[in-house]
């Protein structure tokens, strides 16, 4: 498993075509018959260069990590030659070059990006879902409900996260990587609670809630038919924004030795490892960040594009 | 004369807003006999819409219907009844449709589903069946290619077969009662004909009794059996349609037959009725359209007028019916200070 080998050409090579593809190719023109509201949007979406790039650099990120036990030239974790190896600077054999303990870079970014992007995307995940359900109950009933768990969020919100996370850090000390994710979501989810509470208040008000509610629709399918799927979308563009925060924090707590623990890589403990070296060794925290800073790139082009596309009034002209 | 399908009476209902207790329907009683169609017509903000959702009781905080309504329906009141059981009658045995069908359906499911889940609440029938159903009703309602309609979404579709979607949707479980509520203001003339066509025919069909509110009396002609005039929460004329427009007793009911434009008759200028319907949170006292009326008198700010009978089954809200010559010396209306009802 070291080295270059025909199979492990053949995935990158299908990869990058992949991505390649997805770039280049604008959705394809309307086929006329019915056009579903959300595949109109994943249609309009995929009209816009930006969103468009995002989504291909996205792509070709998650089968490069999916697949990177088999894309990735050497074990991440292992010390190839403690002697002879460490710290050599890019090469064709190390594209990225090796760590001071002699790790390969590219091949630890790979599987550290697993880490990285599955912690980001289950915790956007349960917080865009406890936000939407908690905004929609307050939305919907109204009255003193609503006031008592939007002030709870007021309240939350008036604390700044990082030092929320820090606090509850120094409390338990180090996490496990559920139980990073877990404290990821439940401090992520309060902005979203309230994007979907204000829409759930313009859409009970609806003539389609009073026509549901006159054919004799109870209180749950009216919220879950009738209102959620019409108050949905800016949670949605929430979620796409909040990636790449969640990231760049993730990146942040494992940075400060926080987050994820040694030896498993994920991108922020990599710029860790790397920065009592930076001017001599500088490859091993550069390329992790890069890939930080484009990943959150892309999750940020690709929630303003969804933006666009489900919210007409923010619309530049088409 | 047979027992009425529905009775309302006495019915109130208020809303507690900030600027006061607005009694937007105020002590209103009619009946619909089985089979009967029944227009109610008036303004803007006369109270025709909230009674219409309160016999559904679908009036939302901060209104309320007061003690002392009683809507009877199918032996039950339907002010008193439990929620449950309300839901099981909103959709089945009283079906609602509404003005204006492109807020009326979801956008973001096709409409054929939105039909389905009508049978799927009330008759609890599988996804296969409902489905079935949906086309059935998209057929009865006239809609060519009913299939293929059926997987298309809302906006795919033109304002007329929105309504007849809307339409399918109501009767899908054959209701007693449908309450249209404007169903043709949003449609342009031609389809307005066609979709008033069409309910006829479902409700001969199905045999179900139908409250046509309307603004427009042309509509209420040719289509219903009874006319009802509500002005500023009340109920101020009552009578067959034929009587109606051949002897309107109210003033404002004289005012709207006046306003209406006529075949055969070259008119420069439309009549209107002067003013504008006073606020519900401040009724005046005596006649509440005492300030816009020709004919008004001290005793019209003084008294408020009972409703009084005119001919078999026609009733008006009117000191007229007492005092009828004074009907020969109309005047431009004045404005009779008195101050407002508590």
């Amino acid at each position: 498993m070291t080295g270059s080998s025909p199979l492990r050409i053949a995935l990158w090579t299908i990869v990058a075509v992949l991505a390649g593809l997805t770039a280049m190719r604008p959705a394809p023109p309307s086929a006329g018959g019915a056009i579903s509201p959300w595949r109109a949007t994943l249609r309009y979406v995929r009209q816009d260069r930006a969103s468009r790039i995002a989504i291909a650099f996205l792509t070709a990120l998650a089968l490069t990590t999916l697949l990177s036990a088999w894309l990735a030239p050497f074990p991440p974790n292992d010390l190839l030659e403690p002697e002879l190896m460490r710290g050599r600077a890019p090469s064709w054999l190390h594209l990225f070059g090796t760590d001071r303990s002699s790790r390969d870079v590219l091949s630890r970014m790979l599987f550290g990006g697993r880490i990285s992007l599955g912690i980001a995307l289950v915790a956007i995940l349960l917080a865009a879902t406890v936000g939407t359900c908690w905004g929609a109950v307050a939305g919907y009933y109204g009255g003193v409900v609503d006031s008592v768990m939007m002030r709870l969020v007021d309240t939350a919100l008036a604390i700044p996260r990082v030092l929320l996370l820090l606090a509850v850090l120094a409390l338990w000390g180090t996490l496990s990587i559920p139980e990073l994710v877990i404290l990821l979501g439940v401090t992520g989810w309060f902005d979203v609670s309230r994007l979907v509470r204000a829409e759930v208040l313009s859409a009970r008000e609806r003539e389609m809630v009073l026509a549901a509610r006159a054919l004799g629709a109870g209180d749950a399918r009216i919220l879950w038919r009738h209102i959620l799927p019409n108050a949905i979308s800016p949670a949605i563009v929430a979620a796409a924004l909040g990636i790449g925060n969640v990231l760049i924090l993730e990146a942040g707590l494992s940075f400060l030795g926080m987050g994820v623990q040694p030896p498993d890589p994920s991108w922020g403990t990599m710029i860790g490892e790397g920065s009592s070296q930076l001017s001599a060794l500088w490859w091993v925290s550069v390329f992790p960040g890069l890939a930080i800073v484009l990943t959150a790139l892309s999750f940020n082009l690709l929630g303003d594009g969804l933006r666009d596309a489900l919210d007409p009034r923010q619309l530049p002209a088409r | 004369m047979t027992t009425p399908l529905l009775a309302v009476s006495h019915l109130r209902t208020s809303f507690y807003t900030s600027a006061g207790v607005a009694r937007a329907v105020d002590d209103v009683s009619f009946t619909i006999a089985p089979n009967e169609t029944v227009g109610m017509v008036g303004e803007s903000g006369c109270g025709k819409s909230v009674t219409s959702l309160s016999i559904l009781r679908l009036i939302a905080r901060p209104g309320r219907i007061e003690a002392g309504s009683r809507i009877e329906f199918g032996g039950q009141d339907l002010v008193t009844v439990d929620e449950a059981r309300m839901r099981e009658i909103r959709g089945d045995r009283i079906a609602m449709i509404f003005q204006e069908p492109m807020t009326a359906l979801n956008p973001v499911f096709t409409v054929g589903d939105q039909i389905a889940e009508v049978a799927r609440v009330h008759a609890r029938a599988s996804r296969r069946d409902a489905w079935a159903r949906a086309v059935e009703m998209l057929q009865l309602t006239g809609i060519a290619a009913p299939a293929e309609r059926a997987r298309e979404y809302p906006h795919q579709l033109s304002g007329g077969m929105r309504q007849r979607v809307m339409i399918g949707m109501a009767l899908m479980m054959s209701p007693a009662l449908l309450i249209a509520d404007e169903p043709t203001t949003a449609l342009d003339v031609t389809i307005q004909a066609q979709i008033l066509e069409l309910l006829a025919e479902l409700q001969a069909k199905v045999g179900m009794s139908m409250l046509l509110i309307t603004h427009d009396l042309g509509v209420v002609a040719e289509r219903v059996s009874r006319v009802i005039v509500m002005y500023a929460g009340e109920v101020v004329e009552e009578a067959p349609v034929g009587d109606l427009f051949a002897t309107a007793h109210h003033p404002y009911t004289e005012g709207l037959l006046q306003a209406m434009p006529r075949m055969g008759q070259r008119r420069d200028r439309l009549a209107v009725i002067p003013g504008t319907v006073p606020s519900p949170t401040e009724w005046p006292t005596g006649c509440r359209f005492r300030d816009r009326c020709p004919y008004a008198w001290e005793r019209c700010a003084d008294v408020h007028p009972p409703l009084y009978q005119i001919a078999g089954g026609h009733i008006s809200r009117c000191h007229l019916a007492d005092e009828p010559e004074r009907r020969l010396h109309p005047h431009a209306p004045l404005v009779i200070e008195r101050g407002v009802a508590g």
